[in-house]
């Protein structure tokens, strides 16, 4: 116990220190202002303001990190509430109680509670991560390259069949990113892969590029000719809207705990990520909720439950990859490799050899989510603004954005050109109805992937299986196989799954 | 003749998958495969072109007996933004940024039918502004700024 008030006040000390609480300050920041433009998700915010973290020393840039991942999670449930307009599909659960509140003129009070409850679902799946961590991370030493193995190609299969009506189209875009992340020279034997013989290639398509391109360009022109909703522009949200009742903070107490650990636990599942909490706590408050006939017409338990819920798994969807270094959802995946450009390698070996980087990066979590609490109540009404500039005005920003974002990292006029190649291909792929984000996931996870495959022959000799031999393994696989057979017995659930939830 | 009905977003999907896969399992022949003791940089991704190309025989199977129609793409847009993105690159290494800037906002305008000289100069001006603000100003990038030497 000791010990672990002893790291905490050393994380503390590191985010606490002016310069990187100007920059957590910064990154929530940019992050909501990015987040809350419609149809702009955490994934797109992430990859456009990563550059501006590369010139930031690394535990700053993380912490800077830190704030945009929330700062975009909350500006997305913004922009559902006011516009029902999800930027994710977890944050299209909001949109079932948010919107119809926003309708019945109670849009400040959706938001306020929206606050509160990310606020408390981020407190307390932080704890989580606190306490669950280093286990973890002990656990993990004991692991060998074959668990590994498993546990990707489950974090893998999950992440697509249990989300999204098309498992086959999710699961060709995860080997599509497995591909996509071998491209270049290979580590083990020298051979260069897929690189079509052009030199630009020999070290691979950089991170950045991929996510700026797939999420961002692509997004902007599939969004170019739509414009916002005409009623948002007559709202008027003022500060004294925004306070909920004392009968609303009474009715969403109960929800936000409910939500925040269910949130916190569904979370640390690979694949399951922060969709499916919003989903499962939504559904808990249709089964237990005092009020469950109410909801979908508009009331506060509707709003409060998914939003801490999914809160609290994004935060806890952060321990698998930053312990294991096997992210579970695509957004996770972001945030490692973003990671691993600033020279930390997530694994087990982070929280033992850079105690002040993982306590700082908990620190700064809680900071970061105070920051939100503090600075969003008053500046709603900017908000909201921002989601009156019609489309048309926003959209030549966006695209100057990233332009300037990429070049800044490589000063490479060909990064440029490649991320409009990239775009293009997203979004011929989401007219194919393709899902992007697995891809992402497959990107990170290739390289990864394949070496503990190949070390993992190497130890056993040739021999597969090892594969499930040992019972851990062996558990892990089955679980995989699983979840790859569950969408032939869960169809009519998925249906109607799908019919709740747009695709992202 | 009956003809037999094709959801095409599907259809055209998993042919594109499957031609992903058939090239990627063409090329990665090439590579060294190894020996099941020790593999070469070819085998993992044979193996993934191989399960890619079932995956997109599996999408067209399921698209067949569906009907559906394909959404119709925004050529227009994916090309503007395509041409504002290469200006931008042609431009930034040898002018700076303010000239990047203020071509790729100024094509980026004519994705849409809303092209109105007057204020596409003040937004593009304005964005050349904020940009040098945040960029240069605020996170000091090494990027220049204006050069008019050639």
């Amino acid at each position: 116990m000791m010990e672990f008030i002893g790291h905490a006040g050393q994380g503390f000390a590191t985010a606490l220190s002016p310069q990187t609480l100007l920059f957590c300050f910064l990154g929530v920041t940019a992050g909501t202002f990015i987040g809350v433009l419609p149809g702009i998700g955490p994934l797109a915010t992430i990859a456009m303001l990563l550059p501006l973290t590369f010139y930031l020393d690394p535990t700053t840039a993380i912490i800077m990190l830190a704030g945009i991942y929330y700062g975009s999670q909350y500006g997305g449930s913004t922009a559902s509430i006011l516009l029902n307009l999800p930027g994710t599909a977890g944050a299209s659960v909001t949109c079932l109680d948010g919107y119809p509140m926003a309708r019945a003129g109670r849009a400040g009070v959706a938001l306020c509670i929206t606050t509160i409850a990310s606020f408390a679902g981020g407190c307390f799946a932080i704890v989580v991560m606190a306490v669950l961590s280093p286990a973890l991370s002990k656990f993990a030493l004991v692991m060998t390259s074959a668990d590994y193995f498993a546990l990707m190609l489950l974090g893998m299969v999950a992440a697509v069949t249990l989300i999204g009506d098309a498992p086959l189209k999710g699961l060709a875009m995860v080997v599509f990113g497995l591909l996509v992340g071998l491209m270049g020279t290979d580590t083990i034997s020298g051979q260069i892969r897929f690189a079509f013989g052009a030199p630009y290639l020999y070290d691979g398509l950089p991170l950045v590029l991929v996510a700026m391109g797939m999420f961002g360009a692509s997004e902007v022109i599939a969004s170019i000719g739509s414009d916002s909703a005409e009623w948002l522009a007559k709202q008027k949200i003022t500060f004294r809207s925004l306070m909920p009742t004392r009968d609303d903070m009474r009715r969403s107490h109960a929800p936000i705990w409910r939500g925040s650990i269910l949130g916190s636990f569904v979370g640390v599942l690979p694949g399951a990520g922060s969709t499916i909490a919003a989903f499962m706590a939504y559904a808990v408050e249709k089964r237990v909720g005092p009020n469950r006939e109410k909801l979908g017409s508009g009331i506060v338990e509707g709003v409060a439950a998914p939003e801490s819920a999914n809160n609290a798994a994004s935060q806890t969807a952060l321990i698998p990859a930053l312990t294991l270094g096997v992210p579970g959802d695509a957004t996770s995946a972001l945030m490692l490799g973003a990671l691993l450009i600033h020279g930390i390698a997530p694994g087990p070996t982070l929280i033992p050899q850079h105690p002040d980087i993982f306590w700082g990066l908990l620190a700064s979590f809680w900071i970061g989510n105070l920051i939100l609490l503090i600075l969003n109540l008053p500046l709603v009404g900017l908000w909201v603004s921002m989601l009156k500039i019609p489309y048309h005005i926003l959209y030549p920003g966006i695209l100057v954005f990233i332009a300037i974002g990429i070049y800044s990292v490589n000063s490479s006029y060909v990064d440029v050109i490649m991320v409009g190649v990239l775009g293009v291909l997203g979004y011929a792929l989401s007219l194919l109805k393709f899902p992007i984000a697995p891809l992402l996931l497959g990107y990170i996870l290739g390289p990864l992937m394949e070496a503990n495959l190949r070390r993992s022959l190497l130890i056993s000799g040739g021999d597969v299986s090892i594969f499930w031999q040992q019972p851990l393994t062996l558990t892990i696989m089955l679980l995989a196989l699983l979840l790859l057979l569950l969408p032939l017995a869960t169809k009519g659930w998925r249906r109607r799954l799908s019919k709740e939830l747009p695709q992202d | 003749m009956r003809s037999i009905r094709l959801e095409p977003t599907d259809a055209i999907g998993g042919v594109l998958v499957t031609l992903i896969g058939l090239v990627t399992a063409g090329i990665s022949s090439q590579y060294p495969i190894g020996r099941i003791s020790n593999i070469g940089p070819g085998a993992f991704p044979l193996a993934l072109g191989i399960i890619m190309v079932l995956l997109g025989l599996g999408i067209i199977a399921g698209s067949v007996g569906r009907t559906g129609s394909i959404r119709q793409p925004n050529w227009r847009a994916a090309g503007v933004v395509m041409l504002s993105l290469t200006c931008f690159a042609l431009l930034i290494g040898s002018f700076g940024l303010v000239p990047a800037t203020l071509a790729s906002a100024f094509i980026a305008r004519f994705a849409d039918n809303r092209f109105h000289f007057g204020r596409v100069f003040i937004l593009a001006c304005s964005l050349a502004l904020l940009c040098w603000l945040i960029f240069i100003a605020l996170l000091g990038l090494p990027i220049p700024v204006l050069e008019l030497s050639l």
